[in-house]
């Protein structure tokens, strides 16, 4: 059924000398019905006359309501308390802030096109400083782990030391060991020594300090000589684990 | 109003035309106040809404999204506020069976209108407002009163079109049947005053 038929309360099903039904009267107040529509619906009011009387109520209430309410004028009160919330602005002001506006978005796009113009033609200058950081700084950065560094640098230097000697040699016996010397700060430690030895082979240096900080390897290159090439930072490759025993006298001997 | 007007007046009020804006609150004020008067039935209570709908519309105009019309995003607010209004006033009940036994009167607005309804209600038409439920007031005030088409009072209710027509049809109906039993109450008493 097209949208001309279903508008038109003439078709068969309505012609009827029945009541007109209440969703023609619904449609008719809706607003849906077209001209032609409205005018057969008219004509067959007269001939219902409880729909008639239905339709003239509904009619006079609808006419009641469209009726306007007096408004008050609230026009300058809510202005005014606008005015505390954002201010007008009067319209010799609004060109100086339209111009203030125009000023900013202006500097900010030289800003950003003098930034791309540097970039394209001295692109080392935007450039961030990819300078490595010493391990001097790293340790004064952390209190605790400085206090760390300086305590176990001289024992590790002595493990070093003792290892290197016995490494040639003994390479293939390295495992678990365990120092006693006569420094009050000795740890007591394990390691891996094909992992230190690659760690070794990657530093410069013969005199090396291995130092656990914050689950972190150390390598310094010499503890009076903290240049930066000769330190890195590498996270931990291996197990080590730093204990402080009762000291009583040096040398390696092995773990049990 | 047109759109275009509209959209000009939009922008002077937004980049800080006092004119612009008070042009605005006087186009539009009438159709608001009557919205929420006609809801609420008090001119106090609709008096402060459009008020405070207003400032919050004229001092957020930068966030106003032309796409939209200007009234439905006034009326937005003016109908949260109005909502959030009952809501504060809605008394609380210790226990559910005190509140079961006033489930005639848990409409909203009862609690913001109280029991001066009646007494602020000025003619029958009123009165027979109230009695209805809220979304049948709400959409035969737009629809008749306002002459917003349906599907604008659908976006603006959020339900389907459908829902807004059931609620049309039966806001008429139940008002004739009000004002017919209000206009019978009127001939009784008239009848008894004369014998």
């Amino acid at each position: 059924m097209s949208d001309a038929d279903t508008n038109n309360p003439f078709l068969p099903e309505d012609r009827a000398d029945g009541p007109i039904p209440d969703e023609l009267v619904d449609r008719f107040f809706d607003r849906e019905l077209d001209d032609s529509a409205r005018a057969g619906f008219m004509r067959r009011l007269d001939d219902d006359t409880r729909a008639c009387e239905r339709v003239a109520k509904t009619n006079r209430i609808l006419t009641m309501l469209r009726r306007g309410v007096g408004a008050p004028d609230l026009s300058d009160s809510i202005l005014d308390r606008v005015d505390r919330v954002r201010g007008f602005v009067p319209p010799s002001q609004r060109k100086l802030v339209r111009f203030g506006r125009l000023a900013v978005a202006a500097m900010l796009f030289g800003v950003i096109a003098g930034a791309v113009i540097v970039q394209r033609r001295a692109p080392e200058v935007m450039e961030l400083a990819g300078m490595p950081t010493p391990v001097r700084d790293v340790a004064r950065a952390a209190a605790d782990e400085a206090d760390g560094l300086v305590r176990f640098a001289l024992p590790t230097r002595l493990v070093r030391h003792e290892a290197n000697t016995s490494l040639d040699s003994e390479r293939s016996m390295w495992g678990p060991r365990h120092l006693d010397a006569e420094s009050q700060s000795v740890v007591s430690w394990s390691w891996s020594p094909a992992a230190a030895c690659a760690l070794d082979r990657e530093a410069t240096g013969v005199d090396h300090a291995l130092v656990l900080v914050g689950g972190r390897v150390v390598l310094i290159g010499n503890t009076d000589d903290l240049r930066p090439q000769q330190a890195s930072l590498a996270p931990v490759t291996f197990r080590a684990r730093v204990s402080l025993p009762s000291v009583r006298s040096g040398g390696l001997r092995e773990l049990p | 109003m047109t759109r275009q007007e509209e959209v000009r007046l939009i922008r002077l009020a937004a980049a800080g035309d006092r004119d612009a804006a008070g042009v605005f609150i006087k186009a539009h004020q009438p159709a608001l106040f009557a919205y929420l008067l006609r809801m609420s039935g008090r001119p106090d209570v609709a008096e402060d809404i459009v008020q405070e709908a207003f400032v919050r519309v004229l001092s957020n105009l930068d966030r106003f999204d032309s796409r939209f019309r200007f009234s439905t995003w006034l009326f937005t607010i003016a109908r949260r506020l109005y909502l959030n209004a009952c809501m504060k006033h809605k008394p609380t009940y210790d226990t559910d069976i005190v509140g079961a036994l006033h489930t005639d009167r848990e409409l909203p607005e009862y609690s913001v209108i109280g029991g001066e309804v009646q007494e602020n209600a000025k003619d029958a038409l009123q009165a027979a407002l109230l009695q209805l439920s809220p979304e049948q007031r709400e959409v035969l005030v737009l629809f008749h009163q306002l002459d917003w088409p349906i599907s604008i009072i659908a976006q603006h209710l959020k339900m389907p079109e459908g829902t807004v027509k059931s609620h049309l049809h039966r806001g008429r109906r139940r008002m004739r049947e009000l004002l017919e039993r209000t206009e019978q109450g009127r001939q009784t008493v008239s009848e008894v005053w004369i014998s």
